[in-house]
């Protein structure tokens, strides 16, 4: 059993609704946020929604290759896309590194 | 003989075991120059920073960066070019890609026996849930996975669930070799040999009639009295008689002596004509076979039709009317005999390479009347091949 103690915090007003958003915001739960931007010196970098453009960027991805196998696209108009999101993808890599990294421990969860 | 695809558990808490499993994976030497890695769910082949990239998207930077999955093809049978191994990979991780999980496969060539690894994300770009399998799901996969092998004539997982998960959890400071699950390959091709063999009191249509002096003539599938029923005759004499009927004599050749001192024969049954050959199981390999560097399997289907006469020769034409050359599943038989083989001899330290002729040929031999052999005509069948 990890060591640790619990802390309470009255939070009023929207208070808590704003530490929500922000903790979902930065893809992670509330106490999580609360102890990093308490704990930490480094800025914290949040990409809003990024777990949703990690996905679309490999579903339009996916899209694409479709396209290419059954021929729906013209080559041209495959390579021009493609290039694009290639770009994209490789910004967002980067911004990713330089993301604020919340959690310390694994959180597995089910499918 | 079988495929095996095991889930190897490897200690992988620090992304940098990600980058020292993917740098083993797709070595040069193992993947020809990284011509044979593919990916599901990469736009770049910047695999591993779109790997992290995930998690990091998710919030799920720690606990099992990965999951390494090797897939070792069954060897018997196997014409499967290096481009389709590939495919079979991407066919396997197909329902792993469908729950979100990036995909990496990798096609090594650099051992014996041609393997994939697969090496997947633990975290779906999905839902961004951690990966978990439960035994039901892991069922389901094995019978994707046997789906995918049948659909490439190639042997299904014969193994239990269970056997598909690794029980030991490696530490990539012990090297790589847990990944390549050496001694299971080599125990599956060591263990053909006993798989091929089938008890002749399993045989209840076995017969053997006289029907001349020198001759015993029995149909040609009832020649396999030792092996499965998908076992080829490894070599057919026909005979033809003057009575105008033909028949097939008994054949018992070195190499069955030599494959059943592998075989437990203390149960065996032994019908006629096995008693009247049984002093040839005592014959030893020689000295001289072990030395070869190259140990070859005589399992070539030869058919020999003996004709009294010239005059005979239309008949003849009837009896090849009736021959089939060696099948694809007696050739497959032969092949996966081989490999067993050979797997003995390793086992046995003797490295030897083993050869299977798995040609056809057809003798005509046409006797003068006073029962000399005159004549030998050898045809050799189209689809003639050397293993």
């Amino acid at each position: 059993m990890a060591d640790y103690k619990t802390f309470q915090m009255k939070l009023y007003g929207n208070e808590d609704e704003q530490l929500t958003r922000l903790a979902e915001t930065a893809g992670t739960d509330k106490t999580a946020f609360a102890k990093k931007r308490i704990f930490s010196d480094e800025n914290i970098i949040i990409l809003d929604k990024s777990h949703y453009i990690s996905r679309s960027l490999i579903e339009i991805s996916d899209q694409l290759k479709a396209a290419r196998r059954e021929g729906k696209l013209s080559e041209n108009l495959l390579e021009k896309n493609y290039s694009k999101l290639c770009e994209i993808s490789k910004a967002f890599v980067e911004l990713s590194k330089k993301l604020t990294i919340f959690k310390s421990s694994s959180e597995a969860g089910e499918y | 003989m079988m495929s095996i695809v095991k889930f190897i558990n490897v200690y992988n808490d620090a992304p940098e075991v990600t980058v020292e499993m993917h740098n083993y994976l797709s070595d040069d030497l193992k993947t020809d120059n990284g011509k044979y890695i593919a990916g599901l769910g990469f736009i770049t082949d910047n695999y591993l920073d779109e790997f992290n990239a995930v998690k990091i998207a998710h919030q799920k930077t720690t606990g099992n960066q990965f999951r390494q999955i090797t897939i070792s093809l069954s060897p018997a049978g196997n014409s499967c070019s290096d481009e389709e191994y590939i495919e079979i990979g991407l066919e396997i991780a197909q329902p792993l890609y469908d729950k979100g999980l990036q995909v990496l496969i990798y096609l090594h060539k650099d051992t014996d026996t041609r393997h994939l690894h697969i090496m997947m994300n633990t975290v779906s770009f999905i839902t961004g849930k951690m990966f978990t399998q439960s035994k039901s799901e892991l069922n389901r996969f094995k019978l994707h996975c046997n789906h995918v092998f049948t659909n490439h004539k190639l042997d299904p997982i014969r193994k239990a669930t269970e056997a598909m998960l690794d029980t030991e959890i490696h530490d990539i400071s012990e090297g790589f070799d847990f990944l390549e699950i050496f001694d299971e390959i080599m125990a599956d091709k060591a263990s053909s040999l006993s798989d091929l063999y089938v008890d002749p009191s399993d045989y209840s249509s076995y017969s053997c009639t006289s029907n001349m002096n020198e001759y015993f003539t029995y149909k040609p599938t009832q020649d396999r009295n030792y092996f499965n029923l998908n076992a080829p005759t490894p070599r057919i004499n026909i005979v033809y008689y003057p009575d105008g009927s033909w028949g097939v004599p008994s054949t018992f050749t070195e190499i069955d002596a030599w494959i059943v001192r592998f075989m437990d024969t203390s149960n065996m049954l032994i019908p006629p004509p096995w008693t009247y050959r049984q002093t040839r199981y005592s014959y030893p390999v020689s000295a001289k076979q072990f030395a070869s560097p190259t140990f070859t399997i005589d399992t070539h289907l030869e058919y020999n039709i003996t004709i009294e006469s010239e005059d005979d020769l239309s008949k003849v034409i009837a009896i090849l009317r009736g021959i089939k050359p060696m099948t694809e599943s007696e050739k497959v038989f032969n092949t996966k005999l081989g490999i067993a083989t050979e797997a003995q001899f390793k086992k046995l330290k003797c490295r030897t390479n083993v050869n299977v002729d798995n040609s056809t040929k057809v003798n005509i031999i046409i006797k003068d009347t006073d029962s000399e052999t005159r004549e030998i005509i050898s045809i050799p069948c189209k689809d003639d091949k050397n293993t």
